[in-house]
């Protein structure tokens, strides 16, 4: 079969569909999208090690979710403050 | 106990009428009384599709107006099932008619009919909200491309802001071979997106534009989009018949492709 798809134009559709419902839902321009996402990127990574390029935003009945990959999380056991809720990838690392 | 049924979708072109005509005509086939009422003032399309243009004498407006009785704008289709069409005004535009106005017509025609089928007009202005003012549920159409679904989901959360709760969707005009190769996205993508309970398929079917031309609706007949229709107003009855019957459009067709190969 002479048609293995290289362009798959159906997935581009999809993809530019899912950002445009996200800012109709919000009612904001798709760069304010951009912009919401790279500073959660720099605020989340004051505290903790993610993949930027993997950030996702989904808004679902009048809830934005937001999913950020976690690349490290470091769990230091005298110190309470970096405990997460654990439903995240995570790669425990303890020494 | 009657239910009142809007067909809407936001975006034009999609196949609003034509559903519209085909659940109607599908309903009265499955020996239920039905109304089918146009409410696209200034643009009706639906007597051009029943084939009933040429018997219009009063319309919506007239009702509304207090001009003649309700049964006097009523025609009655050529299939000789118990189906009613409610034309509208051609000459007038959508001001002249309120969501009110709609809502009072519509709980006059409730005792005698078991099925109101409202076409609505494209567009989220004033003929949007006299369609959906009387409304019991919604059947969103909609193609597999970008300007429908975003314009269906709009629609969507402007009917749930309406108190709309049961709200299914008809995905229109599919094409399974682009599917397969991936230019345009499938009915799982869609359902996907919109998330609400998908009603059935319809192929992109030159039978339809045939059916159009001639002004018979075809559901119930035995062309694929005739018996897709069909399954429609089932499911609508509550009869619970699997929506995957698409799939075996899909599985079927490699076969038949095979089979003209050989003997090409």
């Amino acid at each position: 079969m002479s048609t293995m798809c290289i362009n798959n134009t159906s997935e581009y559709a999809k993809n530019r569909l899912m950002n445009i419902l996200i800012s109709d839902r919000i009612g904001c321009t798709p760069e304010i999208i951009s912009e919401l996402k790279s500073s959660i990127s720099k605020s989340l990574s004051r505290y903790i090690d993610i993949e930027p390029s993997g950030i996702d935003i989904e808004i679902n009945e009048r809830i934005l979710l937001a999913s950020v990959p976690i690349s490290k999380i470091y769990i230091k056991k005298d110190n309470e403050k970096c405990e997460t809720d654990g439903n995240r990838r995570e790669e425990v690392q303890t020494d | 106990m009657s239910e009142v049924i809007v067909v809407t979708s936001g975006k034009g072109g999609v196949g609003k009428t034509t559903t519209s005509a085909n659940i109607g005509t599908g309903l009265a086939a499955l020996k239920k009384r039905v109304v089918l009422i146009d409410t696209d003032i200034g643009l009706r399309n639906l007597d051009v599709v029943m084939g009933l243009e040429n018997r219009i004498v009063y319309n919506l407006v007239d009702v509304i107006e207090g001009n003649c009785r309700y049964k006097q704008a009523l025609i009655k289709d050529r299939s000789g099932n118990e189906l009613y069409l409610m034309p509208c005004a051609q000459t007038r535009d959508k001001t002249c008619v309120s969501p009110e106005q709609i809502i009072k017509l519509v709980d006059e025609l409730k005792p005698e009919f078991d099925y109101i089928v409202i076409d609505c007009p494209a567009g989220i202005e004033q003929g949007f909200k006299n369609a959906i003012a009387a409304a019991d549920r919604a059947i969103i159409v909609t193609t597999p491309e970008v300007s429908a679904i975003r314009d269906a989901d709009r629609v969507i959360g402007l009917l749930e802001a309406n108190g709309i709760e049961k709200i299914d969707m008809i995905v229109n005009k599919i094409r399974f071979d682009m599917v397969r190769r991936g230019d345009m996205m499938s009915v799982d993508d869609v359902v996907d997106i919109l998330a609400v309970n998908l009603l059935g398929v319809i192929p992109d079917d030159e039978q339809i534009v045939i059916s159009s031309n001639k002004g018979e609706p075809l559901a119930g007949g035995n062309t694929s989009s005739g018996s897709a229709y069909l399954n429609i107003c089932k499911r609508i009855l509550g009869e619970n018949l699997p929506v995957n019957d698409y799939i075996e459009i899909i599985k079927r067709r490699p076969f038949i492709n095979l089979f003209r190969k050989k003997h090409a």
